[in-house]
């Protein structure tokens, strides 16, 4: 007899509904699995039989043939195991063959049912395609929770399957959850009146938080870059729910996504600098998966000593930087995930760390730091707004220093990015750091005053071309930040002054 | 450029590999033309003999010299200067790029070590472009305090940079286009042929042409064992002046110059200092800047504090750090302080 029922397959960010046909018949005892399997799947083959047999249910031993359509498509991960158990028990006339749920779940040998990574990318694109109920795994139940308009039933294993299917147990479908309450309860760990001093570098933080600017920590080491850069994520607006479910997507195809079954807080993640340009933009043999700029979206990317960074990774971050996406292409396919972020780089001013600092000498010559920050390219530093130096002087030498905390900054940010979402609206953007030329010209009018101050900067300061855009655009930042209509001759000043790469 | 033939013949010795700057001196400088003869090894006096007389060998000499545009001033040439013929051991050959005319002016030389805080690059820049006013700057090209003074005589055109390698070769790399802007501008001056690469011996002994061409010599930055201190040193020797920049007590970038100022060198503050050993006056005065009275302010804390930290500088005005970045961005626009790195300034 034969049996059709709906899964879905994973590619990228987007469920495709896969059809596992099964087909019981008499002939030679033989069990095949067919259409465009990768090795997890073809192993699911194993699994299946022996959680049939261990669930007490009978595996038929006839000719079995079980087909994956579309058969073109490459299906990878392990969250077939129970549609293919169900649909050989559906074949084999253990079920009736009218089902419409939707089956996601990996299955252990002795038929208990596995989470599986993805849930919340498969469940949406499902919903999306007028799919109503799933069985799941209960562990996955967490994520399931908070898509409404769906019945999902979240079962321990094969066995609870088939009494749930056969009426001879009842379940409830996972609870809606609240996404307020998850974020209400969820903190950061760290808050920005820890870090003490700095009071420059935590303007530039607040500046390029506001405007969405990327932003370059440069100073001695041991200054607190780090601890500074970790504060970002706690000053950013709050993600709205429908950002968390985007950001919970994408680390629900890595598996990464804890036990509140939705990422509340901005990601801040932190790739080490051996990381090489598929692990940060993302990629993948059967299955494109997203890379660490993609996992960062909606939050910061924090690169600690840039210039320690392949030139190959680097450079393939000013195209993400520009577009907010990223497009991975492999002969499986294309694939595109969201990559809107900011960037907060760290590096020290030289190879030996000491180059500007105080009370330690520089053992370095002039062409070794001349190397060293040219390892980072003129077209990446384009893109980074703020450059500013972190204080090489400890705290102690600041005797009585009260900082404010994350939240006071935090309300200061909200203001200045509605007040650019009002402004900018009508572009399709919603920060200032996204302003094209265009944009400058009709958003940024300077006065007299203020031109005559950039051009005088640009003559003794020696500024680059590529200088002007980046400080009129922070200068706008500022602006919006002081609630002033329109860019005042300090804040074009005060933009001038987070340059530190651009000199020699 | 047309040479009369014994300086044919000394351009022609200058290119021979086999015989050293000093061996030259001695020849053409000294008037000793057999010591070749009485010290050398035969192989070698035969060897530059074969050079010299070979029709070749010159041709091969010339021809390079005018595919690359570069000129030569011999010792004999009355082109070469005055204050050069009175040191010990003169160049024999000047090969030249750019500005000729600028060798018979009055010199005056402003050097520094390579890893020169950023305020006295600052402070070298401005001090060079103010003495433009009564002579020409005189330097090396390497990072730091020569560039520095480099870039500031550059808008008048009145700069030599002595090379201590051939003009094939840039060094230091990273200094290429200043080499050519004062090649173009100004003068780019070696008494090394062409293809001789940058030796380390060659850059103290480079370092008397400096002093040489020169009234006096400014050391705008020197730590204790500083190759400018060495140009100083010829200085004194040439008897010509010599200015220091002084430095804090215990500073490591300013021992060489406090050394020099203790061992009696002029100290130069400002350009006044220098120009009042000279007997000159600004013939320009300071163009008048105009200061807002927070600028004032600030400017004023960072004068007393030396190299100023601004959030202590902030501290001191009862202000956020970050309020004063307008007004240090604007002081620094006026060219009235210099960044140190670390959120650091100077005044300059």
């Amino acid at each position: 007899m034969l049996s059709k029922i709906t899964s879905f397959a994973l590619n990228g960010l987007e469920g495709i509904p896969v059809e596992v046909e099964t087909d019981v018949n008499k002939g030679m005892v033989s069990y095949d699995l067919v259409g465009l399997p990768d090795t997890a799947v073809k192993e699911s083959k194993e699994r299946v039989r022996s959680a049939i047999k261990n669930s007490r249910l009978v595996f038929p031993v006839n000719k079995i043939t079980i087909n994956l359509a579309p058969a073109d498509l490459k299906k990878a991960g392990s969250h077939y195991d129970l549609p293919l158990a169900v649909s050989i028990l559906i074949a084999s006339d253990q079920l009736s063959a009218d089902t419409d749920y939707v089956f996601l779940g990996e299955l252990a040998l002795d038929g208990t049912l596995r989470n599986v990574s993805g849930i919340l990318p498969l469940l949406i694109s499902a919903r999306d395609r007028g799919f109503k109920k799933f069985i799941i795994p209960s562990g996955n139940a967490n994520e399931a929770g908070y898509i409404e308009g769906v019945s999902v039933y979240a079962l321990p294993s094969l066995a609870a399957v088939v009494q749930f299917l056969t009426g001879k147990a009842q379940f409830e479908p996972v609870e809606n959850k609240n996404y307020n309450a998850v974020k209400a309860s969820s903190s950061y760990g760290c808050d920005m009146s820890l870090v003490r001093g700095q009071k420059v570098a935590k303007r530039a933080v607040e500046i390029a938080v506001a405007g969405g600017h990327n932003i370059l920590l440069a100073g001695p080491p041991g200054t607190g870059k780090t601890m500074l850069a970790r504060c970002l994520p706690t000053i950013m607006p709050d993600l709205t729910f429908e950002e968390a479910l985007e950001v919970t997507k994408i680390h629900s195809v890595g598996g990464e996504v804890g036990a509140d079954g939705i990422i509340a807080l901005r990601p801040f993640r932190t790739p080490h600098h051996t990381a090489s340009v598929v692990s940060l933009c993302g990629g993948g043999n059967s299955r494109i998966l997203p890379g660490e700029i993609s996992k960062a979206h909606k939050g910061v990317l924090f690169l600690d000593e840039l210039p320690e960074y392949s030139r190959s990774a680097l450079e393939a971050l000013r195209q993400p930087l520009e577009d907010k996406v990223i497009t991975v292409a492999r002969s499986v396919g294309a694939v595109t995930f969201p990559a809107d972020f900011i960037l907060c780089a760290s590096m020290n001013p030289c190879p030996c760390g000491n180059y500007g600092s105080e009370n330690r000498q520089c053992t370095c010559t002039p062409a070794q730091i001349h190397r060293y920050r040219n390892r980072v390219s003129g077209p990446l530093l384009d893109r980074i707004d703020l450059q500013v130096e972190v204080d090489g002087v400890s705290y102690e030498q600041l005797v009585s220093d009260e900082a404010e905390s994350s939240a006071v900054v935090k309300a200061r940010i909200e203001r200045a990015r509605l007040i650019q979402r009002e402004r900018l609206s009508a572009e399709g953007i919603s920060v200032n750091a996204l302003m094209s030329e265009a944009h400058l010209k009709k958003y940024c009018r300077l006065s007299a005053e203020c031109e005559a101050i950039l051009k005088n900067a640009f003559e003794t300061l020696h500024l680059s071309a590529r200088a002007r855009s980046r400080i009129i655009k922070v200068a706008r930042t500022i602006a919006d930040l002081e609630l002033s209509e329109n860019i005042q001759p300090e804040h074009i000043l005060e933009a001038t002054s987070y340059r530190s790469m651009d000199l020699k | 450029m047309n040479y009369t033939k014994t300086e044919e013949d000394i351009i022609v010795l200058s290119a021979i590999d086999e015989l050293n700057e000093k061996q030259l001196c001695r020849l053409v400088c000294q008037n000793k033309q057999n010591f070749l003869i009485k010290t050398a090894p035969q192989g070698v006096y035969n060897i530059v003999k074969g050079k010299l007389y070979s029709e070749a060998f010159r041709a091969e000499v010339f021809e390079n010299l005018s595919r690359k545009g570069i000129e030569c001033v011999t010792y004999l040439s009355p082109d070469y200067p005055e204050s050069l013929k009175n040191i010990d051991e003169p160049p024999a050959v000047l090969y030249c790029r750019g500005n000729r005319s600028l060798l018979k002016s009055s010199c005056f030389s402003v050097v520094g070590s390579r890893n020169c805080p950023s305020a006295s690059v600052a402070l070298c820049k401005k001090l060079s472009g103010q003495i433009t006013q009564a002579f020409t700057v005189v330097t090396g090209m390497a990072e730091g305090a020569d560039s520095a003074a480099a870039e500031g005589a550059l808008p008048s055109g009145k700069i030599i940079s002595v090379l201590a390698n051939g003009f094939d070769r840039f060094y230091p790399a990273t200094n290429r286009a200043l080499i050519e802007s004062v090649a173009d501008k100004g003068l780019l001056i070696s008494e090394y042929p062409p293809h001789i690469l940058p030796l380390k011996r060659n850059f103290p002994y480079r370092n008397r042409i400096i002093a040489g061409l020169s009234r006096g010599t400014l050391v705008v930055s020197a730590g204790a064992k500083s190759g400018a201190l060495i140009t100083a040193d010829y200085a004194l020797n040439y008897g010509r002046e010599v200015f220091a920049v002084p430095y804090n007590a215990g500073s490591v970038s300013g021992a060489g110059c406090n050394k020099l100022i203790k061992e009696g060198a002029h100290l130069a503050e400002n350009i006044l200092d220098i120009f009042e050993v000279f007997g000159l006056d600004l013939n320009k005065p300071e163009r008048a800047i105009s200061l807002t009275d927070d600028e004032n302010a600030v400017l004023e804390q960072i004068k007393i504090l030396g190299e100023a930290f601004l959030p202590v500088v902030a501290k001191n005005l009862n202000k956020q750090p970050y309020q004063l970045l307008p007004i240090i961005s604007s002081l620094e626009i006026k060219g009235l302080i210099a960044k140190l790195g670390g959120n650091r300034y100077a005044a300059i």
